[in-house]
């Protein structure tokens, strides 16, 4: 597929999105934080953790 | 395999001009100690690095989806996979107070990766889309969940999902012109090997 195709395809898809009231978000990505401090998020504490091994869980 | 390599993957391939998200992915991506964590992020960042960036797309069930999933792995850390959401224990309020909180820093989280590309959209799931899931749920052999992210996709006019899935991943064999990103079999198989898994694209259409 083209350059000029995708693009088309992704314009008509803003198009469609804002006629139907659905907002598409554009971003400057270059304020983005880097993705190694968004991943790697930690639900609780892991069993095997060296803090749950000290406290002898 | 390193970054560099598995970055170069990506872009010498042919990214879809759009491409849909399924909950399974960003919830690998996010949380520490996912199976596929390190294949997942390579992707989302592959997916921001590359020129043509495809607007990413995701279900408002996405939210839901990735809640219940935090909750049980945060049950599943804690009770060893004992204890499932609905067993009384859950109704402690000191645990719901504590899942939740976790389950809505995910949200956060999923806005911090969503901030990385230019468009990104999340669209509703209205009655065409529960009516198509309905109908496709046998003729794909697909759960009612699984059905709601490939109506979305249909309705939308979207060929492209990545998912780490097995329920969705065997949707080519069904629908000729859907194409499956997704962690590679053979990388499953190699978990005790400790090798470096891959993303792979299956299906032909859209070329």
């Amino acid at each position: 597929m083209t350059d000029k195709k995708k693009k088309q395809i992704q314009q008509k898809f803003i198009e469609r999105a804002k006629e139907s009231g659905i907002k598409v978000h554009k971003n400057n990505v270059h304020l983005a934080k880097p993705l190694s401090r968004i991943c790697g998020f930690m639900p609780t504490k892991h069993p095997t953790s060296l803090e749950n091994l000290v406290s002898g869980r | 395999m390193s970054f560099q390599e598995c970055f170069k993957e990506f872009t010498d391939c042919n990214l879809p001009p759009i491409i849909y998200v399924d909950t399974s992915f960003i919830v690998e991506s996010l949380i520490k100690g996912q199976r596929h964590q390190e294949v997942a992020m390579d992707f989302i960042d592959a997916l921001a690095k590359a020129k043509d960036q495809p607007i990413v797309i995701f279900s408002e069930l996405l939210k839901s989806e990735m809640r219940c999933a935090v909750i049980s792995i945060c049950l599943r850390n804690e009770f060893g996979g004992r204890v499932k959401i609905g067993d009384r224990l859950f109704e402690n309020p000191d645990y719901i107070k504590k899942y939740y909180v976790k389950a809505e820093a995910a949200e956060v989280k999923l806005y911090e990766i969503m901030q990385r590309f230019k468009h990104w959209t999340s669209v509703p799931i209205d009655e065409k889309i529960t009516q198509r899931a309905g109908k496709i749920m046998p003729k794909y052999r697909l759960g009612s969940l699984d059905a709601i992210h490939i109506a979305t996709m249909e309705e939308w006019g979207i060929n492209d999902i990545v998912v780490f899935d097995w329920g969705i991943e065997e949707l080519p064999r069904y629908r000729a012109n859907i194409n499956i990103w997704t962690v590679n079999g053979w990388a499953r198989h190699q978990k005790r090997l400790k090798k470096r898994s891959t993303i792979v694209k299956k299906g032909k259409g859209n070329k």
